[in-house]
């Protein structure tokens, strides 16, 4: 994944955003476009959504549909129906010793009685499967749904590591490339690295709330003077056993500058300990001023 | 030397655009000339009702003649007639009978402009697609200078405009993308300049008084300006939402300026409402950015002002002043989608990697277009060479059939076929 380094005033805002654009196409394989949620939000769900059309029994249904023989009912005509007197009488009795003579009718009247008995089943079972299809649609579909689901939320959490990944990095790369520290090797004072990193932090004017990693190389770095603070540090925790400084109320300048820049203590203040984190100072600004400072420049 | 400043509405409260810029161009001007005011009564840019009383007043020092709209805006009928001439064939007549129905319609002023067409060297027109506009400039061609404050909206594609701008003296662009628009709808070859405006910016403002009287503790992105649909904003709370929804610990978004549109309920969503200005520059002191959503500016004063406070700006990617602005000053990014719009919150984060290179830039970048002796420079050298130069004839309105032909171009299509795109050089 393509990450984005601003090391210097040589910053050009078309490759910013080629580099922003870059990283979402590389996120497109596994997001939604702005046209699929679009869609997606057109469904209709209640379509396919309704628990109401939900039957527990179909599978007995089946069974017994399957079980049920096929009851063939048979018509016969040998006790002809009382009809009227005279002609028609003649005619009929003719019509129907011919028909008799010539063809079965018997036959003819089962078989359509034996259709009538296998279209009505037919019928019976094409709502069954119907019901099935209706079911299996409904099921899939909320597979689906629950799938995208599933990979929106892993999408998410992977974009939220990746977003602070690359703010650590950038953060990173920043600081490496400030000229004081770049130039923090040089620096005899404290001898150790840390030492150094608080001296530029120091510099900076921008303060740390206390009990981070790196407050005793910040209070070895002090000079003499720090020893004695020390000692009375000793004291009123003795004073106080169990009670941190911020909760004693210690105020920062008691212990010298913090060991990180500005811009790392914002980072983490945004996790909601602005009040501690010192974001109430307003935004960081590279060039070292306040913001009021800033205005007055403009 | 005598100006006259001719706008559609002038008062010290009233904030919008044009108005804004034709107040701090005439407060201005009146350091190196005798500036009056030529206005109207009204003060609402809907309804134009006369609100203020015609006659002569004085606001921050400048003299202000008011004079009285004739008849208030129908709105239905002035929607009705926008529809036709903006997508549909149509006349000349029609455009006309759109502009009168436009407004603010007052023939006092214009007869008055006619009138006193001696007393002044040059009359500045604000706001080119208003009735006193129009009217102004052909009463008094030979010493018209307009300030088009114009966007790509169907309203510059009218083929009225088209004569009025070529017959100006002069025009006084507010970003290289205006001109090139004008320029390319109307054909103008004449005297012109890129100028813009500038900004009261006070001489100090404090993120912390900002943040102690409004209790905002966290680090936030900044939008200032009228709360409106038509400003983007509704684009905006969605985009912000789902911003929220993926990034916990990322920036909150702080509103300011008056309420048309729903503000959603949210917890990193907060409206403090219209605050003075003084309020405003803390607020942008203390802002990690300023977003500017809208698809439709001439030119943002509030992102100017918010370069003049050293804050990076992410804007709407779809205007083309904007982005244009963005990319030649170097000082803010700009957004198409709402992946665009989440990586340039990051980016501009006041602890994100480019914040505080595009706050020097954008800082560099008012003093070096915007600041007022640059501006009034402008000016001032533009009247100098009209005074030299010779005065080109206005084209003359078609006549009375040709008018009435309905062979006119829609004026949405015509906008639309108008190269768009920002002007990088």
């Amino acid at each position: 994944m393509s990450e984005l380094n601003v090391r210097s005033d040589a910053v050009d805002v078309e490759q910013i955003m080629g580099q922003i654009r870059a990283r979402i196409r590389e996120k497109r394989g596994a997001d939604y476009t702005e046209t699929e949620l679009q869609q997606l939000a057109s469904v209709k769900l209640e379509k396919f959504m309704d628990p109401q059309g939900l039957r527990s029994d179909l599978i007995e249904q089946f069974r017994k549909r399957q079980a049920a023989p096929g009851t063939v009912t048979t018509t016969t005509t040998d006790a002809p129906p009382e009809v009227p007197l005279g002609l028609y009488r003649r005619l009929r009795r003719f019509v129907g010793s011919m028909l008799r003579l010539l063809s079965n009718t018997n036959r003819i009247l089962a078989f359509d009685a034996r259709m009538q008995s296998l279209e009505a089943r037919l019928q019976e079972r094409d709502s069954l499967y119907y019901e099935l299809m209706h079911n299996l649609t409904l099921e899939i579909t909320r597979l689906g749904i629950e799938v995208h689901n599933i990979t929106m939320r892993v999408e998410s959490l992977s974009s939220r590591l990746d977003f602070d990944e690359r703010r650590g990095r950038s953060l990173e790369s920043v600081v490496q490339y400030r000229p004081q520290a770049a130039a923090r090797p040089q620096q005899p004072v404290g001898g150790t690295p840390v030492a150094a990193e608080s001296s530029v932090a120091a510099g900076e004017g921008r303060s740390r709330p206390f009990g981070q990693p790196g407050q005793p190389a910040t209070v070895a770095n002090a000079g003499s003077d720090q020893g004695g603070e020390r000692r009375r540090r000793r004291r009123r925790r003795r004073r106080r056993p169990g009670q941190t400084f911020a909760e004693g109320g210690g105020r920062p300048q008691d212990g010298g500058a913090g060991t990180g820049s500005e811009s790392s203590a914002r980072t983490h203040g945004h996790d909601g300990a602005d009040e501690t984190s010192g974001f109430a100072d307003g935004p960081a600004d590279d060039d070292g001023g306040d913001d009021s400072t800033d205005s007055t420049e403009s | 030397m005598k100006l006259a400043v001719v706008v559609q509405r002038y008062a010290a409260d009233i904030g919008g655009g044009a108005e804004l810029h034709a107040r701090y161009i005439a407060e201005r001007l009146s350091k190196h000339a005798e500036v009056e005011v030529l206005t109207t009564c009204a003060r609402d840019y809907v309804t134009w009702k006369n609100e203020l009383a015609a006659g002569d007043d004085t606001v921050n020092g400048i003299r202000v003649r008011r004079f009285p709209v004739a008849q208030p805006r129908d709105v239905d009928r002035f929607g009705e007639l926008s529809q036709l001439v903006f997508d549909r064939t149509h006349s000349v007549a029609d455009e006309l009978r759109w502009l009168s129905s436009e407004g603010p319609t007052s023939p006092s002023l214009i007869r008055y402009i006619t009138k006193s067409e001696a007393s002044y060297d040059a009359f500045l027109f604000f706001s080119c697609r208003y009735y006193h506009a129009w009217h102004g400039i052909r009463a008094v061609p030979r010493k018209a200078v307009v300030v088009p404050t114009a966007e790509r909206d169907p309203a510059i594609g009218l083929s009225i405009f088209g004569p009025v701008l070529r017959g100006a003296r002069a025009v006084m662009y507010n970003s290289l993308e205006e001109r090139a628009l004008i320029q390319h709808l109307t054909g103008r070859q004449g005297p012109g300049v890129v100028v813009g405006v500038g900004s009261e910016i006070p001489d100090r403002a404090e993120a912390m008084r900002f943040r102690r009287r409004h209790h905002v503790r966290r680090p936030f992105a900044l939008y200032v300006g009228r709360i409106d649909a038509n400003k983007g904003c509704a684009e905006l709370f969605t985009y912000f939402q789902r911003y929220a929804a993926r990034h916990p610990n990322g920036l909150d978004l702080v509103l300011i300026g008056t309420k048309v549109l729903d503000v959603p309920v949210h917890p990193r969503i907060r409206h403090l409402g219209f605050l003075p200005d003084q309020d405003k520059f803390d607020a942008l002191a203390a802002a990690d950015l300023l977003v500017m959503p809208s698809r439709y500016e001439s030119l943002s004063m509030v992102t100017l002002e918010a370069w003049a406070m050293g804050r990076p700006v992410l804007v709407n990617g779809a205007c083309d002043v904007l982005r244009g602005q963005c990319l030649r000053s170097g000082a803010g990014l700009y957004y198409t989608t709402f992946e665009e719009f989440a990586a340039g919150l990051y980016q501009l984060e006041a602890s994100g990697p480019v914040a505080a290179v595009f706050g020097r830039r954008g800082r560099e970048f008012f003093r070096r277009h915007y600041a007022w002796p640059v501006i009034e420079r402008k000016y001032l050298d533009m009247l100098d060479r009209l005074a030299r130069e010779p005065a080109a004839p206005i084209d003359a309105l078609p006549g009375f059939l040709a008018r009435r032909a309905r062979t006119v171009r829609p004026a949405a299509q015509v906008v639309a076929a108008a190269p768009a795109g920002p002007v990088l050089s």
